[in-house]
Order: structure tokens, then C-alpha cells, then sequence
């Protein structure tokens, strides 16, 4: 499948006179990435201004941008998060529209009022000891587990000043990443 | 009369040590590269199969492999009985215990010869000495080698432990006597990280080495990492194949090593050099070792400790020297003399080791297991690759996260790390996350280009601990958008198709919007 972007002069052509077919996407990374697209074809980035092109070819993408070159992947697309790989590092956006995006932002908004937040384990690995209870105090930096990954013991720390909430694993339980380890809320 | 030839045969065995068949008790890239050297020597290779790694790449390197049910408590490479009957069943003259595992294992040496079994390693008596930290500090300090200041004697619990430390003075870094490769080391500051890092230590060092033993001492802030490879033999003699500069570390792990190192005057390489050999020679170390030192801002070295095996980065050392380390430590093993004198080993260009660890770096190294779905590295000239696994091949968690060495040369130094940038930018992995972005980053970075770097670089100058092309980014989020588009025209040009139990069934299936 090849696709091809268009050179400025041509999309403000169809700009202008299709403007209704537009649709805006927001491509969220580190950074946020606008685009306008048209019949599932991206006509620009929102910001950018210059030919660009994109090259599909059996999974592999060549992007030509600024008279530059790039070679990605795409690793995974599930639903609406892709996993794109390029030049050996990993990049993971949330795709959206305008609309969902507005949506998304203020639930964010709201989600912010309660004080909670949960420590996650890094890596998979073993639970080899937990240090405080539930309803403990503690503050930023001070460790509360032990985590043993490929026979190096890992400090997991407090990464806020708080109250233990809840504990959700115990000595040599098996951890995957990302698992909740822990619960920690403001006083 | 049959009791008497009895005894001769086995004195006999003894001492006729050709080795024509070696266990290799080890796995991955150090098992490959063992058998390598083997069937260069026409010995024949043994490897043993485990179920967790049932299809590994090293075992294709054997001539003959033995299955062994491994468990979850104990590995069979830490197994000294088990290996010890797999090589008498099977009438192997030597193991081979690569480097981890139980390579600097006094009591593995000893079993082995105790059978009869030719251990390509040092004698239990050498690895006792030189293998035990606060040992060989006391050995080194006695042949006139510079040692640190630290704790006389090993230390196992913490009251004794906070004695040290206070009379050495902070920091301190505390070692397990019998780690390595990192592992069971903690530096400490204050007194008040102390309680809580003895314990990491003694458990990751119970865990890795079956020994929680640790010793105190001084630690030198920043200093360069500087090991000399040494090779002994059983006649008295050793020599020295110069230096390593391994001072890229990340928590104490190596990442880069290179031969020779850019800190070293012509003098100071001599120097150090005969004060390795030396030491080699007054322990009767009679294969392959390394001595390491810390170099300080004045150029002072001081004796950090011995490895009493052969290393992951010994490629390196190989390239400069023009020397294979492994067929030199087998025929070491055999009872050969030194085949070279110490004015023969010329230094020759440079070479830089990367290892490529499965490990995601944007993540702060965390370890990646998985899939290699596709691994290519480019042919040059200046490439060797020493790799553990292949596309197709699972990373188990159970072991290190090593996929490969690039070991890459150069006339000098500059050409090496030129070469070495031009072989990062054709190389590629898919299915795991490694240390490629790492190595691009610190390959530009102008310290390190300057030789201007000791053991704290990574945590204090390297502004980026990945390398990201300009708007790489922006380029990744083209492509995300490009596939999701597709994907989403494909559902609904699937939605419009007339057969609607296949249109529900894509709907279900992606929730859009």
C-alpha cells in the first residue's frame, strides 16, 4: 500500500473546498502530534510545513521528512494505542480525535481531585520484603519493598509523601510489570 | 599386579592431560564461543540441554548433548555433582566452566580433579586465595601491589559490618567476598543507609553465589576501571596481555569494554602489566585471569581484585594481541608451557566490546524478555559478533540478558568508534528492546570521544541515555497514524461488505470512537 502527502499548495486547495471532510486526529506521545486527514489519508501534520511522504511495505515504513530519511516499524495496534519502533526505540501514542481527546481531558481533570496513587512494579520479578503496613506513613524516597529481578535485589521507593492505602502483594508473590504494588494516599 | 596397573592408569591419566573432549558447564554466548575454540583444537564439545532452554542456540555448537532436568531451586550449572557424574558417564577429560556459575567455585576445581576431570580453570588452592576479595587484598598488599583501605578480615553481620565502616570512613562501598559481574556490591554514603543496603547485599549475594560473607571498603570516588588479562602456566610462569578499560558501567555492570585504554601512559601499561604478573606468579596461577585496579585522578592505582576465570569481554584483549584467550587457557589446562614470552605480546590497534543486553534503555535498562523476531547485523570488516541467541530464539528470564558482543576494531581509537557507529546504525532487533540506543548515544558523546570518562559517566555525563534522531518522534507518530488509518479503513470497507455476520463480528471486535 503507498501512500503519498501532499505538497502544500495542493492541500490548501482541498482545504479550502472540502474542509468538511477533515477530520483532526491527535497522536499523543511524549509530545502531542495534530494531524489532518482526509479519506484515512493524512494530508499534514498540523504544525509542519514541507513535503513529506510515507512508504508501507510489508510492515516496514519509510517516512521521507525535511529531506530526511527514516525507517520504522510498527510493532503492535491495539484499538486505539500503537507501538511504533524506529531506529531501535519504541514509541507508544494514544490515538484520537478531536472530539474523544477534548472528552479524555476532562475526565483527566476530574480524575485529578482524589489524592491516590499507586506504585507499580518496573519490572517482572519476586516480592522479597515489604517494609511498611497499611496505614503507615511514609515519605518520598523511603523504600518499601524489595523486588528481585534476573538475581539483583531492587529498591522500590515512595515516590510521594503519604499514607499507605493498601498493599496488594505479599512476600514471594510473582510480579509482572507494571503490576500494583501498592497504594499510597495524600494527608 | 592389577591394583598396581590400576593406580598407573589413573596416575597416568593424571598426568598425560590431552584433552580430547570438554563439558561445557556453562550456556549462551560463553558456550559458543568455548566450543568454537574446541573444534578449532578438534576436541570434542559436550553441552547439556535444559528445559529452559530446550532449543538454545548453544546447543548446535555440540557434539554431544546431555539432557538434564533442570528445576527451579537450583540450576544444573551450579549442580557440582551432577556435572562432575555427566563427565564421568561420558568419559570427558575436561569441563569447561565458562565465567558465572561456578567458575570461581574452589570446591568445583577441586571435585574435578579429585575425579580425574582436567578443570579448565584455576587449581582449588588458587581460587581460594585469589577468588576470596579480602584474600587476595592481603595477597596483593603482600607482593607490594597498592591496595585501598578496608576491612582486615570478611565480615558476616551488621554490627561488625557498622564497625568497619565507621573506622574506614564514608563512603564505603560493602562486596560480597565471593560476587562478581556486580552483583552483591552496595556503595554507601551515610550511616543511615547502611541497615537497609547490608541486606540487599547479603541477599543478593546469598542468592547469586551461596556466600554472604562481604567486606568493607574505602571507596574511591570516580575512578577509572583498569584490568590487566594475565595467563599462567603450570611451570611457574605467567605474563601479562596488557590492559581493558571497562569503566562504562551502569551499577557496577560492565556495558563497554575496550583494549588498550586511552588512560594509560606507555609507562604506566608496563608497570601495571609485571605488577599483575607478579602477582599471578607468587599464587601459582597457572591459567587465565584477570587483575583489576582503580586508576585515581593522579594516575595512583590500587589492587581492586582477581578474577579467577575467563571474562565476557576477553575478545578484546583477543583482537590486540592477535591471541586466542581459550585455546591458550586449554592448552594451559593440558600442562603446556607458556608458548610466548612476555617481549613477544605486541599491542596491536584497538577494539571496543558492545553488549547488546536485552534491556530497555528508554525505560532505565529495565530487563526486556521475549522473542527475537528478527536480529541483523551488518557484515564489516571490522565486526566480530560473539552472540548467544538468534532470530526465532526466546530470551529466558532465568539467566543474564546478554543477546550479543559486538567486538569492533580500528587502527586507533577514533577509527574504532567510527567504525562501531557505522555497524550500530545498520544494526537491528525486533521483538526485544537493547542497549542499541545506549551505545549510539555514548558513541557521540564528546567525553567519551576525549577519553575523558571514569566508572560515574553514565549517571553524571551523558545527557542522553538514548539516542533519538532529530524529530524522531514526530516521524514514529506519522507512522502510528498512517497504520491506524489503514486499519480503520480496512474495518469499515468490511463494514459495507453485504455479509453482515462478518461486519458485526469486526465491529465487536474494534471499538472505535
Amino acid at each position: 500500500m503507498i501512500l503519498h502527502g501532499q505538497n502544500v499548495s495542493t492541500i490548501n486547495y482541498f482545504s479550502m473546498t472540502d474542509s468538511k471532510k477533515i477530520k483532526k486526529f491527535s497522536v499523543a506521545g511524549e509530545d502531542v502530534y495534530s494531524f489532518d486527514t482526509k479519506d484515512y489519508n493524512i494530508i499534514k501534520p498540523d504544525h509542519y510545513i514541507g513535503e513529506f511522504s510515507i512508504i508501507e511495505k510489508d510492515g516496514s515504513f519509510t517516512v521521507k521528512m525535511n529531506n530526511r530519511q527514516y525507517n520504522g516499524t510498527l510493532v503492535e495496534l491495539k484499538q486505539n494505542k500503537c507501538t511504533v519502533l524506529i531506529n531501535e526505540n519504541t514509541y507508544v501514542f494514544t490515538i484520537d480525535t478531536d472530539f474523544s481527546l477534548k472528552r479524555k481531558q476532562k475526565l483527566k481533570a476530574e480524575k485529578i481531585i482524589s489524592n491516590e496513587t499507586q506504585i507499580c512494579s518496573p519490572m517482572p520479578g519476586k516480592i522479597v520484603d515489604i517494609f511498611v503496613s497499611e496505614g503507615q506513613e511514609v515519605t518520598k524516597g523511603v523504600p518499601v519493598m524489595i523486588l528481585e529481578a534476573m538475581k539483583m535485589q531492587n529498591q522500590i521507593v515512595a515516590h510521594m509523601d503519604g499514607k499507605v492505602k493498601s498493599i496488594s502483594v505479599k512476600v514471594d508473590d510473582s510480579v509482572f510489570a507494571d503490576q500494583v504494588l501498592l497504594d499510597i494516599e495524600e494527608v | 599386579m592389577l591394583l598396581l596397573k590400576g593406580i598407573l592408569l589413573i596416575f597416568l591419566k593424571k598426568i598425560n592431560m590431552n584433552i580430547k573432549s570438554i563439558l561445557v558447564a556453562n550456556r549462551g554466548e560463553i558456550a559458543i564461543r568455548i566450543a568454537h575454540t574446541a573444534h578449532k583444537m578438534g576436541i570434542k564439545v559436550c553441552c547439556i540441554q535444559t528445559n529452559k532452554e530446550a532449543n538454545a542456540l548453544y546447543l548446535d555448537s555440540a557434539d554431544q548433548i546431555v539432557f538434564v532436568e533442570d528445576n527451579e531451586l537450583k540450576s544444573i550449572f551450579l549442580d557440582i555433582d551432577t556435572l562432575i557424574n555427566i563427565a564421568l558417564e561420558n568419559n570427558i577429560d575436561a569441563i569447561h566452566p565458562g565465567y558465572g556459575f561456578l567458575a570461581e567455585s574452589p570446591e568445583f576445581s577441586g571435585a574435578c580433579k579429585k575425579n580425574g576431570i582436567i578443570f579448565i580453570g584455576p587449581s582449588e588452592q588458587a581460587i581460594s586465595k585469589m577468588g576470596n576479595k579480602d584474600l587476595a587484598r592481603k595477597i596483593a598488599d603482600s607482593v607490594g601491589v597498592p591496595i585501598l583501605k578496608g576491612s582486615d578480615v570478611s565480615v558476616d553481620n551488621l554490627e561488625d559490618t557498622r564497625t568497619w565502616a565507621n573506622k574506614i570512613g564514608y563512603p564505603v562501598i560493602l562486596k560480597a567476598v565471593a560476587g562478581g559481574g556486580g552483583k552483591g556490591m552496595r556503595v554507601i554514603w551515610e550511616e543511615q543507609e547502611l541497615d537497609m543496603l547490608y541486606k540487599l547485599v547479603v541477599n543478593e549475594a546469598k542468592n547469586a553465589f551461596d556466600n554472604s560473607d562481604i567486606l568493607i571498603e574505602k571507596y574511591v570516588v570516580k575512578p577509572k576501571h583498569i584490568e590487566i588479562q594475565i595467563l599462567g602456566d603450570q611451570h611457574g610462569d605467567a605474563i601479562h596481555l596488557y590492559e581493558r578499560e571497562c569503566s562504562i558501567q551502569r551499577k557496577h555492570q560492565k556495558l563497554l569494554e575496550e583494549a588498550p585504554s586511552s588512560a594509560l601512559t606507555p609507562e604506566l601499561r608496563q608497570e601495571m602489566g609485571q605488577v599483575a604478573a607478579k602477582l599471578a606468579k607468587e599464587v601459582d596461577y597457572a591459567t587465565l585471569g584477570t587483575v583489576e585496579f582503580l586508576l585515581d585522578a593522579d594516575d595512583n592505582y590500587y589492587f581492586l581484585e582477581m578474577n579467577t576465570r575467563v571474562q565476557v569481554e576477553h575478545p578484546v584483549t583477543e583482537h590486540i594481541t592477535g591471541l586466542d584467550l581459550i585455546e591458550l587457557q586449554i592448552k594451559m589446562a593440558m600442562g603446556q608451557k607458556l608458548p610466548l614470552k612476555q617481549k613477544d605480546i605486541k599491542l596491536n590497534g584497538w577494539a571496543i566490546e558492545l553488549r547488546i543486553n536485552a534491556e530497555d534503555v528508554q525505560m532505565d535498562f529495565a530487563p526486556n524478555f521475549g522473542v527475537i523476531d528478527e536480529m541483523v547485523f551488518p557484515k564489516h570488516d571490522a565486526l566480530r559478533i560473539d552472540k548467544a541467541y538468534e532470530a526465532g530464539k526466546s530470551i529466558p528470564s532465568a539467566y543474564d540478558s546478554l543477546i550479543a558482543k559486538l567486538i569492533i576494531s580500528g587502527a586507533n581509537r577514533d577509527e574504532a568508534i567510527k567504525n562501531a557507529l557505522e555497524i550500530l546504525d545498520q544494526s537491528t532487533i525486533k521483538g526485544v528492546k537493547t542497549t542499541i540506543p545506549f551505545f549510539k548515544s555514548l558513541l557521540r558523546n564528546k567525553d567519551f570521544l576525549s577519553g575523558d570518562f571514569n566508572t560515574a559517566f553514565i549517571e553524571e555525563k551523558l545527557d542522553s541515555i538514548f539516542y533519538q534522531e532529530d524529530n524522531e518522534e514526530e516521524v514514529a507518530s506519522i507512522i502510528a497514524l498512517h497504520a491506524y488509518l489503514s486499519e480503520i479503513s480496512h474495518i469499515s470497507a468490511v463494514k459495507e461488505d453485504k455479509d453482515d455476520d462478518t461486519s458485526w463480528a469486526e465491529r465487536k471486535h474494534n471499538k472505535l470512537f
